[in-house]
Protein backbone atom coordinates (compact mmCIF):
# COMPACT_ATOMS: atom_id res chain seq x y z
CA UNK A 1 0.00 0.00 0.00
CA UNK A 2 1.36 3.49 -1.21
CA UNK A 3 0.06 6.92 -1.06
CA UNK A 4 1.12 9.53 -3.32
CA UNK A 5 2.00 12.94 -2.65
CA UNK A 6 -0.18 15.84 -4.86
CA UNK A 7 2.32 18.84 -4.86
CA UNK A 8 0.11 22.34 -4.74
CA UNK A 9 1.23 25.71 -5.37
CA UNK A 10 0.44 27.10 -1.99
CA UNK A 11 -0.85 26.44 1.94
CA UNK A 12 -4.01 27.71 0.66
CA UNK A 13 -4.50 26.05 -2.29
CA UNK A 14 -3.39 22.69 -0.47
CA UNK A 15 -5.85 23.76 2.24
CA UNK A 16 -8.75 24.27 -0.94
CA UNK A 17 -7.48 21.06 -2.54
CA UNK A 18 -7.83 18.89 0.77
CA UNK A 19 -11.39 20.49 1.14
CA UNK A 20 -12.77 20.15 -2.19
CA UNK A 21 -11.26 16.27 -1.87
CA UNK A 22 -12.91 15.51 1.81
CA UNK A 23 -16.68 16.84 0.75
CA UNK A 24 -16.74 14.18 -1.84
CA UNK A 25 -15.33 11.71 1.04
CA UNK A 26 -11.87 11.30 -0.27
CA UNK A 27 -9.41 10.70 2.24
CA UNK A 28 -6.69 13.48 2.40
CA UNK A 29 -4.11 15.13 4.21
CA UNK A 30 -2.02 17.96 4.27
CA UNK A 31 1.54 17.64 4.46
CA UNK A 32 4.62 19.26 3.42
CA UNK A 33 6.68 18.33 0.83
CA UNK A 34 9.84 17.20 1.34
CA UNK A 35 11.99 21.01 -0.25
CA UNK A 36 14.17 18.66 -2.37
CA UNK A 37 11.40 17.21 -4.56
CA UNK A 38 10.79 21.27 -5.34
CA UNK A 39 12.65 23.68 -6.89
CA UNK A 40 11.93 26.69 -4.84
CA UNK A 41 11.95 25.31 -1.04
CA UNK A 42 9.30 24.89 1.37
CA UNK A 43 5.50 23.90 -0.21
CA UNK A 44 2.82 21.87 0.45
CA UNK A 45 0.77 18.89 -1.08
CA UNK A 46 -1.86 16.61 -0.48
CA UNK A 47 -0.93 13.36 0.62
CA UNK A 48 -3.92 10.79 -0.68
CA UNK A 49 -3.94 6.60 -0.99
CA UNK A 50 -2.71 5.62 -4.39
CA UNK A 51 -6.36 3.91 -5.11
CA UNK A 52 -7.71 7.52 -4.54
CA UNK A 53 -5.43 9.58 -6.36
CA UNK A 54 -6.57 9.76 -9.45
CA UNK A 55 -10.08 10.81 -8.33
CA UNK A 56 -8.40 14.00 -6.30
CA UNK A 57 -6.30 14.62 -9.25
CA UNK A 58 -9.59 14.69 -11.39
CA UNK A 59 -11.16 16.30 -8.75
CA UNK A 60 -8.69 19.52 -8.49
CA UNK A 61 -9.24 20.00 -12.30
CA UNK A 62 -12.89 19.93 -11.92
CA UNK A 63 -12.42 23.02 -9.61
CA UNK A 64 -9.91 24.36 -11.83
CA UNK A 65 -7.35 24.21 -8.54
CA UNK A 66 -3.39 24.13 -9.87
CA UNK A 67 -1.11 20.88 -8.54
CA UNK A 68 2.32 19.52 -9.88
CA UNK A 69 3.29 15.67 -11.02
CA UNK A 70 1.97 12.93 -8.51
CA UNK A 71 4.77 11.75 -6.04
CA UNK A 72 4.76 8.11 -5.06
CA UNK A 73 5.53 7.70 -1.17
CA UNK A 74 5.71 4.76 0.42
CA UNK A 75 3.63 4.41 3.28
CA UNK B 1 -18.70 49.59 32.95
CA UNK B 2 -22.49 49.43 32.97
CA UNK B 3 -22.77 52.91 33.10
CA UNK B 4 -20.40 53.71 30.30
CA UNK B 5 -22.24 54.58 26.72
CA UNK B 6 -20.40 53.31 23.86
CA UNK B 7 -20.91 55.80 20.98
CA UNK B 8 -17.41 55.30 19.03
CA UNK B 9 -18.00 52.66 17.07
CA UNK B 10 -17.12 53.81 13.86
CA UNK B 11 -13.57 53.86 15.54
CA UNK B 12 -13.56 50.02 17.17
CA UNK B 13 -17.25 48.27 17.95
CA UNK B 14 -17.53 47.56 21.83
CA UNK B 15 -18.59 45.64 23.42
CA UNK B 16 -17.86 42.62 20.80
CA UNK B 17 -20.53 39.85 21.01
CA UNK B 18 -19.50 36.67 23.24
CA UNK B 19 -18.79 33.84 19.86
CA UNK B 20 -15.97 36.44 19.40
CA UNK B 21 -14.56 36.02 22.41
CA UNK B 22 -14.96 32.84 22.75
CA UNK B 23 -13.25 32.26 19.02
CA UNK B 24 -10.37 34.41 20.38
CA UNK B 25 -9.84 32.44 23.35
CA UNK B 26 -9.86 29.27 21.50
CA UNK B 27 -7.79 29.90 19.14
CA UNK B 28 -4.79 30.95 21.44
CA UNK B 29 -5.91 27.64 23.70
CA UNK B 30 -5.63 25.34 20.39
CA UNK B 31 -4.43 26.76 17.34
CA UNK B 32 -1.22 28.63 18.84
CA UNK B 33 0.81 27.28 16.04
CA UNK B 34 2.06 29.08 13.04
CA UNK B 35 -0.65 29.07 9.98
CA UNK B 36 1.13 28.07 6.79
CA UNK B 37 4.55 27.33 8.60
CA UNK B 38 4.90 23.23 8.83
CA UNK B 39 1.81 20.49 9.28
CA UNK B 40 1.98 19.11 12.65
CA UNK B 41 -0.92 19.01 14.19
CA UNK B 42 -1.12 22.36 15.99
CA UNK B 43 -0.12 24.67 13.12
CA UNK B 44 -2.47 22.06 10.77
CA UNK B 45 -5.34 23.74 13.33
CA UNK B 46 -4.14 27.14 12.61
CA UNK B 47 -3.89 27.11 9.15
CA UNK B 48 -7.32 25.66 8.97
CA UNK B 49 -8.55 28.09 11.12
CA UNK B 50 -6.90 30.76 8.39
CA UNK B 51 -8.57 28.58 5.40
CA UNK B 52 -11.77 28.88 7.22
CA UNK B 53 -11.80 32.31 7.62
CA UNK B 54 -10.96 32.95 4.35
CA UNK B 55 -14.35 30.77 3.09
CA UNK B 56 -16.37 32.69 5.61
CA UNK B 57 -15.44 36.64 4.63
CA UNK B 58 -15.33 34.96 0.70
CA UNK B 59 -18.52 33.96 1.08
CA UNK B 60 -19.97 37.03 2.83
CA UNK B 61 -18.52 39.37 0.16
CA UNK B 62 -18.93 37.41 -2.88
CA UNK B 63 -15.54 36.11 -3.39
CA UNK B 64 -13.22 32.99 -3.78
CA UNK B 65 -11.18 32.30 -0.69
CA UNK B 66 -7.61 32.17 -2.11
CA UNK B 67 -8.34 35.75 -3.24
CA UNK B 68 -8.73 36.72 0.75
CA UNK B 69 -5.47 37.98 1.92
CA UNK B 70 -5.50 38.89 5.44
CA UNK B 71 -3.79 42.14 6.78
CA UNK B 72 -2.59 43.90 9.59
CA UNK B 73 -5.89 46.30 8.87
CA UNK B 74 -7.71 47.69 6.68
CA UNK B 75 -4.87 50.81 6.15
CA UNK B 76 -2.38 48.08 5.26
CA UNK B 77 -4.91 46.80 2.64
CA UNK B 78 -6.04 50.22 1.44
CA UNK B 79 -2.13 50.92 0.98
CA UNK B 80 -1.26 47.61 -0.21
CA UNK B 81 -4.18 47.95 -3.06
CA UNK B 82 -3.26 51.54 -4.16
CA UNK B 83 -0.05 50.64 -3.96
CA UNK B 84 0.38 47.20 -5.71
CA UNK B 85 -2.32 48.31 -8.33
CA UNK B 86 -1.51 51.71 -9.93
CA UNK B 87 1.02 52.04 -12.63
CA UNK B 88 3.81 54.66 -12.88
CA UNK B 89 2.24 57.14 -14.48
CA UNK B 90 -1.48 56.63 -13.80
CA UNK B 91 -4.37 58.54 -12.85
CA UNK B 92 -5.79 57.91 -9.50
CA UNK B 93 -9.29 59.15 -8.35
CA UNK B 94 -10.22 59.22 -4.77
CA UNK B 95 -13.44 61.01 -3.40
CA UNK B 96 -14.30 64.18 -1.30
CA UNK B 97 -14.86 61.57 1.62
CA UNK B 98 -11.77 59.82 1.98
CA UNK B 99 -10.36 58.44 5.18
CA UNK B 100 -6.43 59.51 5.43
CA UNK B 101 -5.97 55.33 4.82
CA UNK B 102 -6.89 55.79 1.34
CA UNK B 103 -5.82 59.55 1.09
CA UNK B 104 -2.16 59.57 2.41
CA UNK B 105 -1.21 56.55 0.11
CA UNK B 106 -2.37 58.48 -3.02
CA UNK B 107 -0.71 61.59 -2.07
CA UNK B 108 2.48 59.52 -1.47
CA UNK B 109 2.22 58.18 -4.83
CA UNK B 110 1.62 61.70 -6.67
CA UNK B 111 4.45 63.79 -4.39
CA UNK B 112 6.94 61.00 -5.64
CA UNK B 113 5.82 61.58 -8.91
CA UNK B 114 4.39 57.84 -9.58
CA UNK B 115 0.89 58.95 -10.22
CA UNK B 116 -1.40 61.52 -10.42
CA UNK B 117 -4.06 62.78 -8.24
CA UNK B 118 -7.21 63.66 -9.10
CA UNK B 119 -10.07 64.17 -6.17
CA UNK B 120 -13.67 63.66 -7.55
CA UNK B 121 -17.20 64.83 -5.74
CA UNK B 122 -19.70 62.52 -4.31
CA UNK B 123 -22.70 64.55 -4.58
CA UNK B 124 -25.73 64.53 -3.20
CA UNK B 125 -27.31 62.90 -6.52
CA UNK B 126 -25.78 59.10 -6.76
CA UNK B 127 -25.66 60.36 -10.87
CA UNK B 128 -23.69 63.61 -10.87
CA UNK B 129 -21.41 61.34 -8.40
CA UNK B 130 -20.85 58.37 -11.23
CA UNK B 131 -20.91 61.20 -13.94
CA UNK B 132 -17.96 62.99 -12.01
CA UNK B 133 -16.27 59.57 -11.71
CA UNK B 134 -16.92 58.87 -15.55
CA UNK B 135 -15.53 62.31 -16.99
CA UNK B 136 -12.28 61.58 -14.74
CA UNK B 137 -11.47 58.31 -16.29
CA UNK B 138 -8.82 58.54 -18.99
CA UNK B 139 -8.13 54.60 -19.52
CA UNK B 140 -7.89 51.55 -18.54
CA UNK B 141 -4.71 52.54 -16.18
CA UNK B 142 -6.67 54.85 -13.98
CA UNK B 143 -7.81 53.54 -10.53
CA UNK B 144 -11.33 54.98 -9.03
CA UNK B 145 -11.10 55.11 -5.02
CA UNK B 146 -14.27 54.67 -3.31
CA UNK B 147 -14.88 55.16 0.71
CA UNK B 148 -18.50 52.61 0.42
CA UNK B 149 -19.62 54.71 3.52
CA UNK B 150 -17.81 58.02 5.13
CA UNK B 151 -16.28 58.07 8.97
CA UNK B 152 -17.96 61.67 9.56
CA UNK B 153 -21.29 61.21 8.52
CA UNK B 154 -23.29 58.63 7.04
CA UNK B 155 -22.59 59.44 3.57
CA UNK B 156 -22.70 56.11 1.02
CA UNK B 157 -21.03 56.34 -2.32
CA UNK B 158 -22.65 54.34 -5.41
CA UNK B 159 -20.47 51.56 -5.10
CA UNK B 160 -22.24 49.70 -7.86
CA UNK B 161 -22.73 52.22 -10.20
CA UNK B 162 -19.63 53.05 -10.01
CA UNK B 163 -17.99 49.54 -10.09
CA UNK B 164 -20.51 49.45 -13.65
CA UNK B 165 -18.05 52.47 -14.51
CA UNK B 166 -15.11 51.06 -13.72
CA UNK B 167 -15.49 48.06 -15.50
CA UNK B 168 -16.76 49.42 -18.68
CA UNK B 169 -13.67 51.62 -18.82
CA UNK B 170 -11.51 48.67 -17.69
CA UNK B 171 -9.95 50.31 -14.70
CA UNK B 172 -9.15 49.38 -11.35
CA UNK B 173 -11.82 50.17 -8.45
CA UNK B 174 -10.36 49.93 -4.84
CA UNK B 175 -13.22 50.16 -2.33
CA UNK B 176 -12.76 51.21 1.16
CA UNK B 177 -15.04 49.77 3.61
CA UNK B 178 -14.29 50.23 6.67
CA UNK B 179 -17.13 51.82 7.83
CA UNK B 180 -19.45 49.67 5.53
CA UNK B 181 -18.87 46.00 6.23
CA UNK B 182 -20.80 44.85 8.34
CA UNK B 183 -23.50 47.40 7.47
CA UNK B 184 -23.97 47.43 3.80
CA UNK B 185 -24.46 44.13 1.61
CA UNK B 186 -20.85 44.05 -0.54
CA UNK B 187 -20.16 41.91 -3.68
CA UNK B 188 -17.09 41.74 -5.47
CA UNK B 189 -18.36 40.57 -8.20
CA UNK B 190 -21.75 42.26 -8.60
CA UNK B 191 -20.24 45.69 -7.61
CA UNK B 192 -16.51 45.10 -9.99
CA UNK B 193 -14.32 45.67 -7.28
CA UNK B 194 -11.03 44.66 -7.89
CA UNK B 195 -10.14 45.37 -3.98
CA UNK B 196 -11.85 45.27 -1.43
CA UNK B 197 -10.27 47.13 2.16
CA UNK B 198 -12.56 46.01 5.29
CA UNK B 199 -11.35 45.98 8.69
CA UNK B 200 -11.71 43.38 11.66
CA UNK B 201 -12.82 45.89 14.05
CA UNK B 202 -15.69 47.29 13.40
CA UNK B 203 -18.96 46.63 11.33
CA UNK B 204 -17.33 43.14 11.16
CA UNK B 205 -16.75 43.04 15.33
CA UNK B 206 -13.42 40.98 15.27
CA UNK B 207 -10.89 42.78 17.27
CA UNK B 208 -8.29 44.87 16.24
CA UNK B 209 -5.33 43.32 14.93
CA UNK B 210 -6.04 42.41 11.06
CA UNK B 211 -7.99 43.36 7.76
CA UNK B 212 -8.91 41.90 4.97
CA UNK B 213 -8.09 42.84 1.20
CA UNK B 214 -10.95 40.86 -0.95
CA UNK B 215 -9.60 40.95 -4.73
CA UNK B 216 -10.92 39.85 -8.14
CA UNK B 217 -9.43 37.18 -9.35
CA UNK B 218 -7.68 39.06 -12.50
CA UNK B 219 -6.09 41.22 -9.65
CA UNK B 220 -1.97 41.12 -10.02
CA UNK B 221 -0.47 43.36 -7.08
CA UNK B 222 3.42 44.59 -7.04
CA UNK B 223 3.97 43.69 -3.27
CA UNK B 224 4.38 46.01 -0.85
CA UNK B 225 5.84 44.27 2.19
CA UNK B 226 8.26 41.21 1.66
CA UNK B 227 9.08 38.68 4.00
CA UNK B 228 8.41 34.69 4.28
CA UNK B 229 5.45 33.47 2.93
CA UNK B 230 5.47 29.59 3.91
CA UNK B 231 6.31 28.48 0.39
CA UNK B 232 8.91 28.63 -2.60
CA UNK B 233 11.57 29.77 0.15
CA UNK B 234 14.57 29.56 -2.22
CA UNK B 235 13.15 32.28 -4.60
CA UNK B 236 14.11 35.74 -4.05
CA UNK B 237 10.90 37.11 -4.88
CA UNK B 238 7.43 37.17 -3.25
CA UNK B 239 5.49 33.80 -4.41
CA UNK B 240 3.39 35.12 -7.66
CA UNK B 241 -0.04 33.69 -6.43
CA UNK B 242 -2.72 34.99 -3.76
CA UNK B 243 -2.85 35.01 -0.79
CA UNK B 244 0.47 34.34 0.15
CA UNK B 245 2.08 37.08 -1.97
CA UNK B 246 0.57 40.10 -0.35
CA UNK B 247 1.10 38.03 3.74
CA UNK B 248 4.26 37.77 4.73
CA UNK B 249 5.60 37.02 7.89
CA UNK B 250 3.22 35.83 10.63
CA UNK B 251 -0.77 35.83 10.41
CA UNK B 252 -2.39 36.76 13.55
CA UNK B 253 -4.23 34.28 14.24
CA UNK B 254 -6.27 35.59 17.26
CA UNK B 255 -7.81 38.23 15.23
CA UNK B 256 -8.30 36.59 12.32
CA UNK B 257 -10.58 33.69 14.68
CA UNK B 258 -11.98 36.86 15.65
CA UNK B 259 -13.20 37.89 12.00
CA UNK B 260 -14.63 34.75 11.39
CA UNK B 261 -16.65 34.79 14.40
CA UNK B 262 -17.51 38.19 14.05
CA UNK B 263 -18.57 38.41 10.21
CA UNK B 264 -20.63 35.03 11.25
CA UNK B 265 -22.73 37.23 14.17
CA UNK B 266 -23.19 39.92 11.38
CA UNK B 267 -24.23 36.84 9.02
CA UNK B 268 -26.54 35.10 11.60
CA UNK B 269 -28.52 38.69 12.18
CA UNK B 270 -28.60 40.20 8.54
CA UNK B 271 -26.59 43.26 7.67
CA UNK B 272 -30.12 44.49 6.69
CA UNK B 273 -30.99 44.35 10.19
CA UNK B 274 -28.24 45.69 11.72
CA UNK B 275 -28.33 49.00 9.43
CA UNK B 276 -32.19 49.13 9.62
CA UNK B 277 -31.78 49.15 13.69
CA UNK B 278 -29.05 51.86 13.85
CA UNK B 279 -31.23 54.13 11.34
CA UNK B 280 -33.77 53.32 14.60
CA UNK B 281 -31.36 54.76 16.86
CA UNK B 282 -29.87 57.46 14.44
CA UNK B 283 -33.29 58.72 13.84
CA UNK B 284 -34.19 58.76 17.65
CA UNK B 285 -30.72 61.18 18.18
CA UNK B 286 -31.88 63.39 15.49
CA UNK B 287 -34.98 63.99 16.78
CA UNK B 288 -33.98 64.06 20.45
CA UNK B 289 -31.73 67.17 19.54
CA UNK B 290 -34.01 68.31 16.53
CA UNK B 291 -34.96 71.66 18.49
CA UNK B 292 -31.57 72.65 20.32
CA UNK B 293 -30.58 75.21 18.33
CA UNK B 294 -26.99 75.39 19.25
CA UNK B 295 -26.33 71.48 17.34
CA UNK B 296 -25.75 71.49 14.13
CA UNK B 297 -25.46 68.05 12.23
CA UNK B 298 -23.53 67.77 9.08
CA UNK B 299 -23.84 66.19 6.37
CA UNK B 300 -25.64 62.91 6.06
CA UNK B 301 -27.10 61.25 9.34
CA UNK B 302 -29.49 58.36 8.35
CA UNK B 303 -26.71 55.67 9.08
CA UNK B 304 -24.76 54.63 12.13
CA UNK B 305 -22.51 57.77 11.72
CA UNK B 306 -23.49 61.13 12.60
CA UNK B 307 -21.34 64.06 13.06
CA UNK B 308 -22.43 67.16 14.73
CA UNK B 309 -21.28 70.54 16.80
CA UNK B 310 -22.30 72.96 19.11
CA UNK B 311 -22.59 76.56 18.54
CA UNK B 312 -20.12 77.93 20.76
CA UNK B 313 -18.69 75.16 22.42
CA UNK B 314 -15.46 73.42 20.83
CA UNK B 315 -15.84 69.86 19.69
CA UNK B 316 -13.11 68.53 22.38
CA UNK B 317 -15.32 70.44 24.60
CA UNK B 318 -18.29 68.83 23.99
CA UNK B 319 -16.30 65.56 23.74
CA UNK B 320 -14.69 66.28 27.17
CA UNK B 321 -18.05 66.72 29.00
CA UNK B 322 -19.65 63.68 27.30
CA UNK B 323 -16.73 61.76 28.56
CA UNK B 324 -17.12 63.37 32.50
CA UNK B 325 -20.77 61.96 31.91
CA UNK B 326 -19.19 58.60 30.96
CA UNK B 327 -20.39 58.88 26.89
CA UNK B 328 -17.63 58.00 24.64
CA UNK B 329 -17.66 60.12 21.44
CA UNK B 330 -14.66 61.15 18.98
CA UNK B 331 -13.65 64.32 18.52
CA UNK B 332 -11.80 66.08 15.79
CA UNK B 333 -10.91 65.34 12.63
CA UNK B 334 -11.68 61.82 12.38
CA UNK B 335 -8.57 61.35 10.09
CA UNK B 336 -10.73 62.41 7.12
CA UNK B 337 -9.25 66.14 5.80
CA UNK B 338 -11.35 65.80 2.62
CA UNK B 339 -14.50 64.88 4.24
CA UNK B 340 -14.55 68.06 6.77
CA UNK B 341 -13.88 70.15 3.58
CA UNK B 342 -17.28 68.92 1.55
CA UNK B 343 -18.71 69.15 4.56
CA UNK B 344 -17.88 72.79 6.11
CA UNK B 345 -16.57 71.38 9.35
CA UNK B 346 -12.63 72.33 7.95
CA UNK B 347 -12.02 75.20 10.96
CA UNK B 348 -13.38 72.47 13.83
CA UNK B 349 -13.32 69.42 12.93
CA UNK B 350 -16.66 67.66 14.73
CA UNK B 351 -18.58 65.45 17.27
CA UNK B 352 -19.31 62.19 16.03
CA UNK B 353 -21.48 59.55 16.90
CA UNK B 354 -20.96 55.86 15.73
CA UNK B 355 -23.52 53.75 16.49
CA UNK B 356 -23.46 49.78 16.57
CA UNK B 357 -26.09 46.96 17.16
CA UNK B 358 -25.23 47.10 20.81
CA UNK B 359 -26.58 50.21 21.00
CA UNK B 360 -29.72 50.97 22.88
CA UNK B 361 -32.49 53.59 22.52
CA UNK B 362 -31.82 53.82 26.46
CA UNK B 363 -28.49 55.28 25.36
CA UNK B 364 -29.14 57.30 22.67
CA UNK B 365 -31.68 59.16 24.98
CA UNK B 366 -29.49 59.61 27.88
CA UNK B 367 -26.93 61.11 25.18
CA UNK B 368 -29.57 63.54 24.32
CA UNK B 369 -30.40 64.54 27.77
CA UNK B 370 -26.69 65.18 28.25
CA UNK B 371 -26.33 67.05 25.45
CA UNK B 372 -29.03 69.32 26.50
CA UNK B 373 -27.79 69.68 29.75
CA UNK B 374 -24.70 70.88 27.93
CA UNK B 375 -26.76 73.84 25.51
CA UNK B 376 -28.42 74.99 28.88
CA UNK B 377 -25.10 75.31 31.66
CA UNK B 378 -22.67 76.46 29.01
Amino acid sequence: MSDYIIPMRSRTEAELGSRTAKSHGLRVSVVSVDPSLTKSGCSYGLRVPSKDAADVIRMLEARGINHGEMIGRAR
Amino acid sequence: MNNIIYLDNAATTNPKPGCVLRAVEKAILHCSGNPGRGSHPIAARASELVFDTRETAAAMFGASAENVVFTPGATYALNYAIKGLSKAGCLILIDNYAHNASYRPCLSLAKNGVCRLKVYDASASDEETVNNVRRLIEDENTVVIATHHSNVSSKILPVRRIGEVCASAGCKFIVDAAQSAGHIPIDLQKDNITALCIPSHKGLYGISGAGLLISARDARYRTTIEGGAGISSLDEDMPDILPERLEAGTLPLPAIASIKAGAEFVSSIGTSTISGYESRLARRFMNGISKKDRIRVHGDCGGSVISFTVDGITPAEVGEWLADRGICVRTGYHCAPLAHRTLGTYASGSVRIGLSYFNTSDEIDRTVYALDLLCRTK
